[in-house]
């Protein structure tokens, strides 16, 4: 019985500009953070070997800093970790990798899968043959060779490869860096190890993609994983998926037409904290105060998550006789807010929105004694 | 509110009392010069009014130097059909007091209610200021303050907004509103320009910001493409380097260099041999030239003795024939002498012929001359003799001068006698019977006719008797005595010259005449035969005779001329000059003859010594024998040549086939190409070492981590500049939406009022109309212009205008107060002092229409200029009261 552990997609150096400089540079550490987990995860099962199936790095040119980080998390396993380069960090004539050798940031236990030569871990008779890119893009199949390639006798065959796995997406048809979906069964593979595909997905029983170890997008794809395969000789490989990622990114469609619905949106919310990466898609139509309460609402909500994206452009704001008569808007106020109101409908439904949530929140301002009115009833 | 009466005791200059009693609920008009206390009436009014009683401020009140005064005030009114009193005293026992219906009110409390009930408010302390003045500060107008209406206005605006229905929350309301608006502006422009609306504050922070980011990510991304370019290029100069290094194309580029050069040493080495093969050639073909043209010389030899052997008979021929011609010329020469001669004969012959003939015609000419001179003196004698005959029958027949003249004078003379005596005549005319015998002076007379009578006449009739006829009158009678008188005288004459009758004499003139001719005539020939007389001529003739007797006799042939006369003297000169030149010509001939013959005798010798030359030389022995080895020769060296030649083009075409020139740039080029080659690898390998080095520096930067960064902090700063752009539109609209709606509110609420206005303007200009300020004061005036309705600011207009317009304004406030149930009363010190004489009458027409609404106190120190006003005057001076009367 030989254990490996699966992962890959680490993206290492990706920055989350969709969220506020704080928050996207905590989610870049957590990669960091991620790689921590997984050599402890193989360091607690004593696998044979960690192999990373590309995209170790979301770009060729990282800084020292980075790649002496990136090691430094990997040292809490120091069995062989197997990294092979991917459409991120292809193995260009100059590269992240021959920056590593250049500056020996690698230790003795981490080999880099560089060409197709197969990498022989004699202790464990595990031959690994790796598919490296050499080129960002390409329209070949990189692990045709695995089909040709001999291995000792007695050694495992495992094949690693970043790319696509041809005919099996829907939207990678023509997709580029292709893999044919039956190499494990052609190259007398026992396991090929995929990377590319950011979910965990089992492509057939010896074929699988472990996605990436960090969530880093809002798609329900099952990421965050490595995967623990643990292979006997002459069997189907047994794999099983094990929770590394820090975040959870949640994505959150929400129709609102009252305070009921606010109060059912705000206690879904409610255990929200700061490992949630949360991306908010309102839309309806609330009273003044009722967006005003969502408002203040999702404010300290956004102070409690990690990051949060809020998408409001959907919803409207519907001041109610309760709102004119709380906000005494009165004469030409009045007249302005309901004009604010219907102009929502119109081309400048956003312009308008915007007008009507700042005049009814300066008129807010200036009544004091609304509240206690609206306690008193 | 109708004042009834006013009182005033110790104000000012009146240290008495004055007072105003019953006065209208209309228009009051109160009149006096200056200085008459108009002024200090209407201060008196305003100060009961505006300033508590125990204010100091009352001190203007107080009459000039008096310390002791208590001025007092007492004022009675009406509101709303309540009767009112107020009693004031100011400075020394200070009192106040009002009377309201039956309620009675004192001090402050009094004071208090009165501000209520007009609309004003007291200062805090001080004098009351235009602030605290409220509609009674609008309405009563203080002298040359009728044109100062926007701020008056202000201070009652509170009491026109709730006259004009707004009620006292409204005002609240719009205050409120009107600070929502200020806080939109005050946020909109933190973000936004005023005026221009471009980004400041941190709208424009957030916009540098995306700028400078944009730029320094242009730059990173710049450098990251040239790097990516970079790692492409080093990939693809380790490949060619790689196949460089493989294939080592120099090498194969050196081999055909090589061969190259093989090929064109074998060249060179065929043309070193068809150098050698030309060399041959050329020395062949002198040798072959030699012996041509030596037996070309052995050929010219035998041609020569030919030739000199025609030349030798040419020569002989050409001395036979000079010989000849010299025979036949030295001939020709001896005949042209014999020529000579003979024509030297004949002209002697002519010199002696031409002599003999003159002198024979001498004697001639002497001969013939002296017959002509016989002849002629022959013929002068004969005239000579002839011309005595003439001269004697002249003498003769000839009548002395004047007879004949004469004679015809005389006879003329009795012709005319004669006519005279038959115009005195007696005529006679008769017609006789054929048988009467009728004689006159005894001759018959016949039939018919007619006689004239001169002198009596007898007329005899036969049987009848005579008839004496004496024709009258005695000049017939004298006639006839002249008459015989004259034929006296003519018979005298005759008879003297023998002449017959005047016929006779004039034939005897004419003869003589004829022969007078005849003698002038002969006497001409005469002279013309002899000139000189005929004596000369005798003498010219005997000596002519002499002469020809003195020449010498001829001798017989001389006498006569030769039969054949020979050539003339010029015919034989010629013919001697011809044949001497004939001579001279034949000699010069006959000399050339001779020596052309000399000369070909000496060619002929010439050609035969030459001759007898190339003969001996075409004879000599070894000759034969030397032509036909020299032929032998020349026919082997040919052959050789033809054989050199052929393999000589052989040789050249071998050359020319492998384009040496071409061979040696192919050298070039393919030495050129493999340097090129090999350097072009080393530069590959220098390349890659170069770029290898630069792309680690490179890399060492962290490009795309940097990259990566800037463009999220890129995206953040966008993120915000969209915020912040949409937060600002958004309270750009806001502001635009309040203003809008605020403008609607204020015009809503401004018409009541507008039309008030109107309902004066109107009536000064027809067709104008007033704008309004948010603060309720007239804004504009719209009147119609040059280029339709124009828009005049009031503070433009002239001072005029604007007291009108001020006055017309406070009307207006006042009709609308008045609607709202609030007192008014209208007080004009002096006003409407610029106003035209024509706007005057239009203003009294608004001020008489007001009247009937409101009370108006209106004072003047111009009583003339409100004669029309339809109210009379009270004059100042008519005010006084008494000492002690009164209240």
């Amino acid at each position: 019985m030989r254990k490996l552990l699966h992962t890959a997609d680490w993206q290492i150096g990706k920055t989350f500009g969709q969220f506020s400089p704080e928050d996207a540079a905590i989610l870049t550490e957590s990669r960091f953070q991620a790689v921590e987990a997984l050599a402890a995860l193989a360091a607690g099962r004593q696998v044979d070997a960690v192999l990373v199936a590309g995209d170790v790095f979301d770009m060729q040119s990282v800084s020292d800093r980075t790649l002496h980080r990136l090691f430094h998390a990997m040292s809490g396993y120091g069995g062989p970790w197997l990294l092979l380069p991917g459409n991120h960090d292809a193995a260009l004539a100059e590269s992240v990798w021959t920056r590593i050798r250049h500056l020996g940031a690698a230790p003795d236990n981490v080999r880099l899968c560089l060409d197709n030569t197969p990498v022989l871990l004699e202790s464990s008779k595990i031959a690994v043959l790796p598919a490296p890119l050499t080129q960002r893009i390409t329209y070949d199949d990189l692990t045709q060779w695995f089909d040709r390639a001999s291995s000792p006798e007695g050694y495992l065959r495992i094949g690693l490869a970043h790319g696509s796995i041809q005919g099996l997406l829907a939207d990678n048809i023509d997709s580029s860096n292709p893999i044919a979906p039956d190499r494990a069964a052609t190259a007398r593979l026992d396991y090929l190890a995929l990377g590319d595909w950011h979910g965990a997905r089992r492509i057939d029983e010896r074929t699988w993609y472990s996605g990436t170890p960090e969530t880093d997008r809002f798609r329900a794809n099952d990421s965050g994983n490595a995967l623990l395969v643990e292979l006997a000789p002459e069997q189907a490989p047994s794999v099983s998926t094990h929770r590394v990622s820090r975040h959870q990114w949640l994505s959150i469609r929400s129709s609102l037409y009252g305070a009921t619905d606010t109060d059912q949106l705000l206690a879904r919310l409610q255990d929200a904290g700061t490992d949630h990466v949360l991306q908010l898609r309102l839309e309806g139509q609330l009273s003044l105060t009722e967006y005003q309460r969502l408002q203040r609402a999702l404010q300290q909500l956004q102070g409690k998550v990690r990051a949060m994206e809020l998408d409001c452009e959907s919803l409207r704001v519907e001041p109610s006789d309760d709102d004119l008569r709380q906000l005494h808007a009165e004469g030409y106020l009045a007249q302005t807010l309901e004009e604010l109101r219907q102009l929502q409908q119109g081309e400048q439904s956003a312009l308008a929105r915007d007008a009507l949530l700042i005049l009814g929140g300066l008129l807010a301002e200036t009544r004091p004694a609304a509240p206690t009115e609206d306690a008193g009833a | 509110m109708k004042l009834t009466r006013i009182r005033l005791e110790q104000v000012r200059k009146f240290r008495g009392a004055i007072e105003i009693d019953g006065l209208e609920p209309g228009l009051n008009l109160i009149v006096g010069p200056n200085e008459s206390g108009k002024s200090t009436l209407a201060s008196a009014i305003r100060s009961a009014f505006f300033e508590r009683y125990r204010s100091v401020a009352a001190e203007s009140l107080r009459p000039l130097g008096d310390n002791s005064a208590a001025p007092a005030i007492s004022i009675d009114f009406d509101v709303g059909g309540t009767g009112y009193r107020l009693s004031k005293r100011y400075l020394s026992r200070p009192r106040c007091e009002l009377a309201a219906g039956d309620q009675r009110y004192e001090g402050s409390e009094a004071e208090d209610r009165l501000a209520a009930l007009l609309g004003y408010e007291y200062a805090k302390s001080g004098a009351s200021q235009a602030k605290h003045q409220g509609i009674p500060g609008l309405l009563w107008i203080e002298q040359g303050q009728a044109h100062a209406l926007g701020s008056v206005v202000g201070h009652a605006i509170e009491h026109i907004r709730s006259a004009l229905g707004s009620g006292s929350g409204a005002s609240q309301a719009s205050e409120e509103a009107d600070s929502v608006i200020s806080a939109v502006q005050d946020m909109r422009n933190a973000l936004l320009t005023p005026s221009t609306g471009t980004p400041r504050g941190s709208y424009a922070e957030a916009l540098r910001t995306v700028d400078t980011l944009s730029a320094e990510l242009e730059q990173l991304q710049a450098e990251a493409d040239k790097y990516r370019a970079s790692v492409d290029r080093l990939a693809n100069l380790r490949l060619e380097h790689a196949a460089g290094a493989e294939e080592r194309p120099w090498e194969a580029l050196r081999r055909q260099q090589r061969d190259a050069e093989q090929q064109r040493d074998e060249i060179r080495k065929l043309s070193a041999s068809l150098e050698e093969k030309t060399r041959e050639r050329t020395e062949l073909e002198n040798r072959a030239s030699l012996l041509h043209d030596r037996l070309q010389t052995l050929l010219l030899q035998e041609r020569e003795l030919e030739a000199r052997e025609t030349a030798h008979a040419k020569a002989m021929e050409a001395l036979q024939s000079a010989r000849a011609q010299e025979a036949h010329l030295q001939q020709r020469y001896a005949q042209a002498h014999q020529q000579v001669l003979q024509s030297d004969e004949a002209l002697q012959s002519a010199r002696r012929q031409l002599e003999a003939s003159r002198r024979r015609e001498q004697r001639q000419a002497l001969e013939h001359r002296i017959a002509h001179l016989t002849h002629q003196l022959e013929q002068a004698q004969a005239l000579q003799s002839r011309q005595t005959r003439l001269s004697a029958e002249l003498a003769e027949i000839a009548l002395p001068d004047g007879v004949l003249e004469q004679l015809r004078q005389q006879i003329a003379k009795r012709r005319e006698l004669g006519i005279r005596r038959e115009t005195m005549a007696t005529r006679l005319a008769f017609r006789l019977q054929p048988d009467a015998q009728v004689a006159l002076d005894g001759q018959g007379i016949r039939e018919s006719g007619e006689r004239l009578l001169t002198q009596g006449a007898t007329l005899s009739v036969a049987g009848v008797g005579e008839f004496t006829i004496t024709p009258g009158g005695d000049d017939l009678a004298a006639l006839q005595q002249e008459d015989a008188a004259l034929a006296r005288q003519v018979e005298a004459l005759q008879s003297a010259h023998d002449i017959r009758d005047l016929a006779h004499a004039q034939e005897r003139q004419e003869k003589a005449q004829h022969l007078r001719n005849d003698l002038a005539l002969l006497q001409r020939e005469l002279l013309l035969r002899a000139p000189d007389g005929i004596q000369d001529m005798h003498n010219q003739l005997e000596q002519l005779r002499i002469q020809l007797q003195a020449l010498p006799v001829l001798d017989e042939d001389e006498s006569r001329p030769p039969a054949d006369p020979g050539p003339s003297l010029q015919e034989a000169e010629s013919a001697h000059a011809q044949h001497a030149r004939l001579l001279e010509t034949a000699k010069q001939q006959w000399h050339q003859a001779q020596l052309d013959t000399s000369r070909a005798q000496a060619h002929a010798e010439t050609a035969q010594q030459e001759y007898d030359k190339a003969g001996a030389l075409l004879r000599d022995a070894g000759r034969q024998e030397q032509q036909q080895r020299y032929q032998r020769q020349l026919v082997e060296i040919n052959l050789s040549l033809a054989d050199l030649r052929q393999s000589l083009q052989t040789l050249q075409d071998g050359i020319r086939a492998a384009r040496p020139d071409i061979l040696e740039q192919d050298i070039a080029r393919y030495r050129l190409s493999a340097e090129q080659q090999e350097q072009a690898h080393h530069q590959r390998a220098e390349q890659l070492l170069r770029l290898e080095v630069e792309l680690q520096t490179l890399g060492a930067r962290g490009l795309d981590e940097a990259l990566a960064d800037k463009r999220q902090a890129l995206e953040h700063a966008r993120r915000r500049t969209a915020e912040l752009e949409r937060r600002a539109r958004a309270l750009d609209f806001l502001l635009d939406r309040l203003t809008a709606h605020r403008r609607q509110a204020t015009q809503a609420l401004q018409a009541p009022l507008q039309a008030r206005m109107l309902h004066y303007l109107r009536l000064l200009f027809p067709e104008a109309s007033l704008d309004l300020t948010e603060q309720l004061a007239p804004d504009r005036l719209i009147r119609p212009g040059g280029q339709g309705q124009q828009a005049e600011l009031l503070e433009l207009l002239s001072h005029g205008a604007r007291e009108q317009l001020g006055i017309i304004g406070r009307l207006a406030y006042a009709d609308l107060l008045k609607e709202a149930g609030r007192p008014t009363f209208i007080l004009l010190d002096d006003a409407l002092v610029h106003t035209d004489a024509e706007r005057l009458d239009q203003m009294k027409r608004v001020l008489f229409d007001a009247a009937t609404r409101h009370q108006i106190l209106l004072l003047s120190c111009h009583p003339e200029a409100w004669r029309d006003l339809g109210v009379l005057p009270r004059h100042m001076d008519s005010l006084a009261v008494a000492q002690g009367s009164g209240a």
